[in-house]
């Protein structure tokens, strides 16, 4: 799946960046629940039903495949950005001298 | 109608949660098409339906489930991002924040999974409903009429018969007040004016002034006194049953279908009187009608209503040369090279209440209601082996009356299903309500009525509402139709109403009609009378004959009874 060994935009492999793997992994497997999630509405929107209450049931169901296709959107979104997170994040645990993390924030903070 | 009454709520606003909600009680499964036909079960039927919902909430539930797994890695990744913003804080709050519009209570996931688990118990609640529906006061007023005529009949022959002459007293008397009413409403006096007024008035309406305008309207000294419909007859059948066993030396404990228990009394009976007879018991075989009188159909049919008109054609008396006890069983070849048949098998022929050589009588039709695997049934297994059909083969049963029952017999039976493969029953007439075996996935049954037809209420039993069979009622009153369907049809004669030519029309008219379950029903037949290049029609006769002392296996084709052998005559 693209989205369990998508690389990082500007970070390049995750290689061995821990952090990055685990967002990966994450992010691929929401990725392949809400693949799955949304097979099932699918098939529960094609039953065989026909009166008034069914086109409300239906019109119900478009609603929530609207909003996991908006969800999908804004996952491809985040992929990116997560990813560039933890790759930073990553970057700055290998950075020679690198202590800890209240060492790097002090010098990134900003009011 | 299906489906009228439910509902589906929707919330007051946007962003409120919203439910599947089942509205007011829907009706019963009976789906009135217009133009005098009824429809029950099959493909748009009440079962169907409830078992598509049903398979719908699984589905919405399986997606409740992978949402929630989907808002599970949506935490976890909340999780990760947080670790690592301790190394990298200046780019956490975009990547916090567009996952926390993934995972979302209000329109991400979390929300998705909530509403597809209330979609999948709203949709659990509407099957509920129609279910309920279903359960119809019928089957209450079923078991009232069996327990009433069960204890009717236990209080023994004495008090049955005096309750009967209080009855026809209490007839009597009801008869003269209406004659006197009658005959008061046709003087010039006020009151035989207002008599007269209720009589017109009652006539075009219905209820206690219906009642009434039946009593006192029309010609005549007494109303005219039409014969029930076929769902009263059906409802009252039980009962009769119940009560005729009760009457039965002993104590007879209360059964579900005491309809069946009676006809297998009766058959015992007229074993017994055929015995007396000096009639030796019987067996059943069949042989290929070399050169049948009647005119074979080598024309493919191409609906219901030639499969109908092929049914007409096997009987006697229908003038076409068919000789009695014969069933014709039609080879289709197919343009693709493959083979199908169909099966048409006429009604019963003989109504002697003793078995004589023709298998198609009223010893059949008992055996068949009482449960048992009738003697035309085995005609009918006989001439399909002995005509050869493979058991890849499509094969379409028709039958009208007696052979419907035995065409449902057939198709039901687990051995039979091994050897054939019955792809669609067409009845017509019959009374296959009482039929409830398992049929294979791949069978579709289409049953004929009418509400004149007194013989399709014989077995007590109305038709069950299931996906795989399809019942469509006539009445005869109320059809629009024109032609020989309609004159076929005319009057509420019980005769005529039962007549294979009615029902022929009736086919014919179905042929035109476009409905859901009889749609399926035709999908199904295509497999057997679709794409057609040539026919021919062979006719095997069965007979019952002098059983043998030891079993033998007659010109090949005649042998032990599948599914249980029921020689005619008493037992040993």
């Amino acid at each position: 799946m693209p989205f369990h060994d998508h690389p990082p935009a500007d970070v390049g492999p995750a290689g061995d960046a821990p952090t990055t793997r685990r967002a990966q992994h994450a992010l691929g497997d929401l990725h392949d629940a809400l693949v799955s999630a949304r097979c099932e509405l699918t098939e529960a929107r094609d039953v065989e039903w026909v009166s008034s209450a069914a086109g409300s049931y239906r019109r119900l169901l478009d609603e929530t495949l609207g909003d996991m296709e908006r969800i999908s959107r804004a996952l491809a979104d985040a992929l990116d950005v997560v990813l560039r997170h933890t790759a930073a994040a990553d970057a700055a645990q290998r950075a020679p001298g690198a202590v800890c993390g209240p060492y790097d924030v002090l010098f990134t903070w900003k009011p | 109608m299906i489906g009228g009454g439910i509902g589906v709520g929707a919330g007051s606003d946007a962003g409120a949660e919203r439910d599947v909600a089942v509205g007011p009680t829907p009706g019963p499964d009976t789906r009135d098409i217009g133009r005098g036909l009824t429809v029950v079960g099959g493909a748009g039927g009440t079962r169907a339906k409830t078992e598509d919902l049903r398979r719908a909430a699984a589905a919405l539930d399986e997606a409740r489930t992978r949402l929630e797994e989907a808002a599970d890695r949506a935490t976890d990744l909340v999780r990760v991002i947080d670790e690592a913003s301790i190394w990298s804080p200046a780019t956490e709050d975009t990547a916090r924040e567009l996952v926390r519009r993934i995972r979302g209570p209000r329109t991400g996931l979390v929300a998705c999974a909530t509403r597809s688990g209330e979609h999948a118990s709203g949709l659990r609640r509407t099957a509920s409903a129609y279910e309920d529906a279903e359960r119809d006061t019928g089957a209450l007023f079923r078991g009232g009429s069996i327990a009433l005529g069960g204890l009717v009949g236990e209080t023994g022959p004495l008090v049955a018969a005096a309750g009967g002459v209080l009855a026809l007293v209490g007839a009597l008397q009801a008869a003269s007040t209406v004659a006197a009413a009658r005959l008061l409403s046709r003087t010039p006096t006020p009151i035989g004016f207002g008599l007269r007024w209720v009589g017109q008035a009652g006539e075009r309406s219905s209820g206690v002034l219906g009642v009434a305008g039946w009593a006192l309207g029309g010609r005549g000294l007494l109303p005219r006194l039409d014969w029930p419909r076929a769902a009263a007859t059906q409802a009252v059948v039980p009962g009769l049953a119940a009560f005729l066993r009760g009457l039965a030396p002993g104590r007879a404990p209360l059964v579900g279908d005491p309809v069946r228990d009676v006809s297998g009394r009766l058959l015992t009976l007229t074993g017994g009187l055929a015995w007396l007879l000096g009639r030796p018991p019987s067996t059943v075989v069949v042989a290929p009608v070399v050169a049948p009188a009647r005119t074979t159909a080598d024309m493919p049919p191409r609906g219901l209503g030639d499969l109908m008109d092929q049914v007409e054609t096997g009987y006697p008396s229908s003038g076409r040369g068919a000789d009695p006890g014969t069933v014709s069983i039609q080879r289709l070849e197919h343009e693709d090279g493959s083979v199908s048949w169909v099966v048409s098998i006429p009604g019963t022929e003989d109504w002697s209440p003793v078995a004589g050589a023709n298998p198609l009588d009223l010893t059949s039709d008992l055996q068949a209601v009482a449960g048992r695997m009738s003697d035309a049934a085995e005609v009918v297994r006989q001439a399909m082996v002995s005509a050869g059909i493979q058991p890849e083969e499509a094969v379409a049963l028709v039958g009208h009356s007696l052979g419907g029952l035995v065409a449902m017999q057939v198709a039901q039976d687990p051995v039979l299903q091994e050897r054939f493969t019955i792809r669609t029953v067409l009845t017509a007439g019959s009374p296959v309500g009482a039929l409830t075996g398992t049929l294979p996935a791949h069978t579709k049954v289409l049953s004929i009525e009418s509400t004149a037809d007194q013989v399709t209420a014989g077995d007590g039993a109305a038709n069950r509402d299931d996906p795989q069979r399809t019942t469509v009622v006539v009445d005869p009153a109320r059809t629009d139709w024109r032609g020989s369907a309609s004159r076929a049809w005319q009057g509420e004669d019980p005769g005529a109403a039962h007549a294979v030519s009615a029902y022929t029309g009736a086919a014919y008219q179905l042929d035109c009609l476009d409905e859901p379950s009889i749609d399926a029903f035709r999908t199904a037949q295509d497999d057997v009378l679709g794409g057609v290049r040539a026919a021919s029609t062979q006719v095997f006769q069965g007979l019952r004959v002098p059983a043998p002392a030891s079993t033998t296996n007659l010109s090949g084709v005649s042998g032990p009874v599948l599914g249980g052998p029921s020689p005619s005559g008493p037992p040993g």
